[in-house]
């Protein structure tokens, strides 16, 4: 009852606060303004990337009479899909590649990042619910609730609300308890939009379900701001050392951590130069039969022993093309060289992960925002999948065209064989699928952990500073 | 007087445990934001080291391998193999030259757009590759930015400065002691004005010096115009930031409300403000899709391809003074052509590239000028003008190297349409890039 009456009490005292009013109005405006163009942002790229889709499978199909190697050379692109829950959660969208080129012999890296064609000043900050909800929101829960405790020890309602029998205890949970109420309501209006927005794009899939858990991991995050506000205002005396230690917090929490943490896990675990990269690659490719070139070491010891198995001195004698077999038989082993590579490089980023969670234990911003990625599927693993699905066509794709080589370029036909609109128009399509795992538990466990860690913590705070016995 | 109030100024602070932490954190940062701004660009040095070493090496085995041909020492296998055919020397394997935007002196201080774009490329007859060197850098790091100079002084600073100053006349008015100083001889305007100078001078102190102290650690050049520059900014950012704290402090009287106005000043200037400039900049000059742009391109090569045995009798009937006619060499026709039609395609996509290119100016105009009104962010950009690495100056690196491909082909083309070969000699002297 009496919890009741503070809480009420506080409602009344906040909304007729013109600044935590006009600070709320000013973050609900920016919330709405940036659902909206971000809504715009993502039907764009949403309609820019099936176009594109569509038009480079035109491009395939209709590059006329080729040799199939030549078409492998020719190559084809893979698109990033995107999905609707970039709109509240961009991650790295915007700075991964948007197309992959897919050829023979190699495997590439995704170009053309949306960031490239965006102005500097994007990196001071971009307007999305996810940028907002990192720093403003948090700023939101601060100013509205650094003086709840504290001032009616200023003003001396303290000792006057105990003396008339209202605990300690009641006065720090009435005001926590108004304090979440009114994080939520100003949550409400964006989870609605939220809510239509991923119901109009994708109707009821699992995209609604990530958008539910989005609004938890967020809720989660502005709990531990909440508790921490609270904490600190029953704990201090004068309400401007509350604002400052808040604010102490949150910019060690929001700004510099996670910033500091990335850039020690990057310069701790390095990835190679891109030169470098592609010096290994092209050493360990000399290792192995080369398509291209035919009196190379492995070339021919391979020929001699596809000659022997078939009991023939002479490819020509062979019942089949032997160009083809030998270029897949390249495609298969500069495959596995590529792979190899490129693991180290992911083993390189999964072990700066690793440091990237140990860091959140220390901030709950950075442990919000990498489950929140991973949930909304924006994140680096996310586009580890997209361009593994694309690898798999791609070798699937070479592999079509080299055994059409091998096997339709014997006799008469295989000098100038070409392959016309028909086989290439039959050749797989790629179409990508998302997983359709929710969250992928081993990723985002510790951030997870973290962040529920830091709930748990700071409410037990609460608690602490609830039981405090003080004298004013 | 003056020596009087620094002295209870600096006691008041030496006992603040915000100051305190202030003084040790502050040095920290930039220390660590200057140590990882010269390994950055410690590592680029070191590539662009490698790339030219790579370059050197390639060449001067070429000029030794033809000089070895030239005495009749040694013999080619295969015409891709002779280092005399221009299009060997200009084209194949690491034939071909870097082109290299080099690091300025001051590169440790912002690593401003570096993570975005390459500041080197390599150009060939036909190709103009530029490469970016952290390809495999984890997108996190982009996304939460990197850790320099320039964000700790943009960012961090002023909330530090707010912390010291939000409260210094305001304390005076709640702890009682605002009539003892009315009753000195003294103004309080006087007062206000030389306890802020005093917390300004310290500030200050603590950010140039550490920043002098680690730039000569870690070899940042400082002491010469463009430190004097850097330390003159920062002065004057770190007054703006002051000076509103004394103007927020005439107005108000209350701590914790001066308090949230820096704060909600701060936010406002470096992150809504930018926000909004930004949206409204790429609202008024939207730039095109780039995965279209990559269908696009394909669909040029196509037509020009489609096309191109009609465009290179043509182009031979119109030029017959630059083809050698009669019995040539195998490579000679194929090449012929491939050069020429890879010419056509390049033209039409640089071309079309201008879609990109003029929206984009058109945005980063806009946001030059909307800039003003943010400190914070004129701040940041120029000292990404002054690293140089701001995406202006990266963005030479296409039209540089378009420069320098047309100086190759120049020195190359004529002399293959001529089958005119090169001597040993004469592989010395081809073009660089400078």
């Amino acid at each position: 009852m009496i919890v009741r009456k503070i809480v009420s009490n506080e409602l009344t005292r906040l909304f007729r606060d013109r600044v935590v009013l006009a600070l709320a109005v000013t973050i609900l405006t920016l919330l709405v303004v940036s659902v909206l163009i971000g809504e715009r942002y993502y039907q764009q790229l949403s309609s820019a990337q099936s176009e594109a889709e569509y038009i480079s499978r035109l491009q395939w199909e209709q590059q006329g009479e080729k040799n199939p190697h030549s078409a492998a050379h020719y190559g084809t692109f893979a698109f990033k899909p995107v999905n609707v829950l970039m709109v509240f959660e961009p991650g790295v969208t915007r700075y991964t590649g948007v197309s992959l080129f897919l050829e023979g012999h190699r495997q590439n890296i995704a170009s053309n990042s949306l960031a490239e064609d965006l102005d500097a000043s994007l990196r001071f900050a971009e307007l999305t619910p996810s940028f907002i909800f990192t720093y403003l929101f948090p700023l939101f829960i601060i100013f509205a609730g650094f003086r709840m405790v504290v001032s009616e020890k200023e003003s001396g309602m303290y000792r006057f609300l105990m003396a008339q029998g209202v605990s300690r205890n009641q006065l720090v949970f009435g005001k926590t308890l108004a304090l979440w109420i009114v994080a939520a309501l100003l949550f409400l209006p964006f989870f609605v939009m939220g809510l239509l927005i991923t119901g109009l794009t994708s109707g009821v899939t699992s995209d609604m379900t990530r958008f539910m858990l989005l609004t938890l991991v967020w809720m989660g995050y502005f709990g531990v701001m909440i508790h921490l506000t609270i904490g600190v205002s029953s704990l201090v005396r004068h309400s401007g050392t509350a604002m400052v230690t808040l604010l102490a917090i949150w910019m060690l929490g929001s700004l510099l951590l996670p910033r500091l943490v990335t850039n020690a896990a990057a310069s701790r675990h390095t990835v190679p130069a891109t030169t470098e990269f592609y010096q290994a690659v092209r050493t360990d490719l000399t290792e192995g039969v080369d398509g291209h070139n035919p009196f190379s070491e492995h070339s021919l010891a391979f020929r001699d022993s596809v000659l022997s198995a078939h009991g023939v001195t002479d490819i020509n004698e062979l019942p089949f093309n032997f160009r083809g077999m030998m270029l897949q038989e390249a495609e298969e082993f500069e495959k596995r060289i590529y792979d190899m590579h490129f693991a180290r490089i992911h083993a390189i980023h999964d072990r700066q992960l690793a440091t990237f969670s140990m860091g959140s234990v220390l901030s709950p911003a950075l442990a919000m925002r990498l489950t929140a990625m991973n949930i909304a599927g924006t994140d680096i693993h996310a586009f580890r999948h997209f361009t593994q699905e694309a690898e798999a066509y791609r070798i699937n794709l070479m592999r079509e065209l080299n055994h059409d080589l091998r096997d339709n370029a014997v006799g008469d036909r295989a000098v100038g064989y070409v392959a016309g609109h028909d086989f290439f128009a039959d050749n797989p399509v790629f179409t990508y699928k998302r997983p359709s795992q929710l969250l992928s538990p081993l990723v985002t466990l510790p951030f997870m952990v973290s962040l529920f860690g830091w709930l748990m913590i700071s409410a037990g705070f609460v608690v602490m500073a609830a039981k405090k016995e003080e004298i004013v | 007087m003056i020596t009087h109030l620094f002295r209870f100024e600096w006691m008041q602070l030496w006992k603040s445990w915000s100051f305190r932490i202030s003084a040790v954190i502050i040095p920290f940062l930039i220390a660590y934001s200057v140590y990882l701004g010269h390994n950055r660009v410690a590592d680029q040095h070191q590539h662009v080291q490698v790339l030219q070493d790579l370059e050197e090496t390639f060449y001067a085995e070429m000029a030794e391998r033809l000089r070895l041909i030239e005495r009749g020492e040694y013999e080619v296998g295969a015409w891709f193999q002779d280092p005399a055919n221009p299009i060997v020397l200009a084209q194949f394997g690491d034939a071909g030259r870097h082109v290299i935007l080099h690091p300025k002196p001051l590169a440790a201080l912002a690593a401003g757009q570096s993570d975005l774009f390459p500041y080197y490329g390599k150009v060939t007859l036909t190709n103009r590759v530029a490469m970016r060197d952290n390809a495999f850098e984890n997108p996190v790091m982009q996304v939460t930015g990197q850790f320099d100079f320039a964000f700790v002084l943009v960012w961090l600073i002023p909330l530090f400065v707010i912390v010291l100053g939000y409260d210094v006349l305001s304390r005076e008015k709640e702890s009682g002691t605002y009539a003892l100083l009315q009753s000195q001889p003294i103004s309080i305007a006087n007062v206000l004005l030389l306890k802020t100078l005093f917390r300004f001078l310290v500030i200050s102190g603590i950010v140039i010096g550490s920043l002098l102290l680690f730039g000569a650690m870690f070899g940042v050049p400082l002491f010469n115009f463009g430190g004097l520059q850097v330390v003159l900014v920062v002065l004057l950012y770190i007054a703006f930031w002051f000076s509103l704290c004394v103007l927020i402090n005439l107005y108000s009287d209350r701590s914790a409300v001066n308090a949230i106005i820096l704060a909600g000043l701060w936010v406002f200037f470096v992150l809504i403000l930018p926000a909004l400039i930004t949206l409204y900049a790429g609202k008024q000059h939207p730039v095109p899709s780039r995965a279209m742009w990559v269908t696009e391109q394909r669909a040029i090569e196509q037509s020009v391809n489609r096309q191109r045995d009609v465009l290179f009798e043509s182009w031979k009937a119109d030029h017959p003074e630059e083809v050698v006619e009669g019995d040539t060499p195998i490579f000679y026709q194929a090449w012929l052509q491939r050069l020429l039609t890879n010419e056509m395609i390049q033209e039409r996509i640089d071309e079309a590239a201008d879609r990109f290119n003029t929206p984009r100016n058109a945005q980063a105009g806009l946001i030059n000028r909307l800039r003003l009104l943010s400190p914070p962010m004129y701040l940041q950009h120029w000292f990404q003008q002054t690293a140089g690495t701001d995406s202006d100056r990266l963005q030479t690196l296409d039209e540089q190297m378009r420069a320098f491909q047309q100086e190759w082909q120049a020195h190359f083309i004529p002399r293959f349409r001529q089958l005119d070969f090169f001597t040993s000699e004469e592989i010395q002297q081809i073009p660089r890039f400078e």
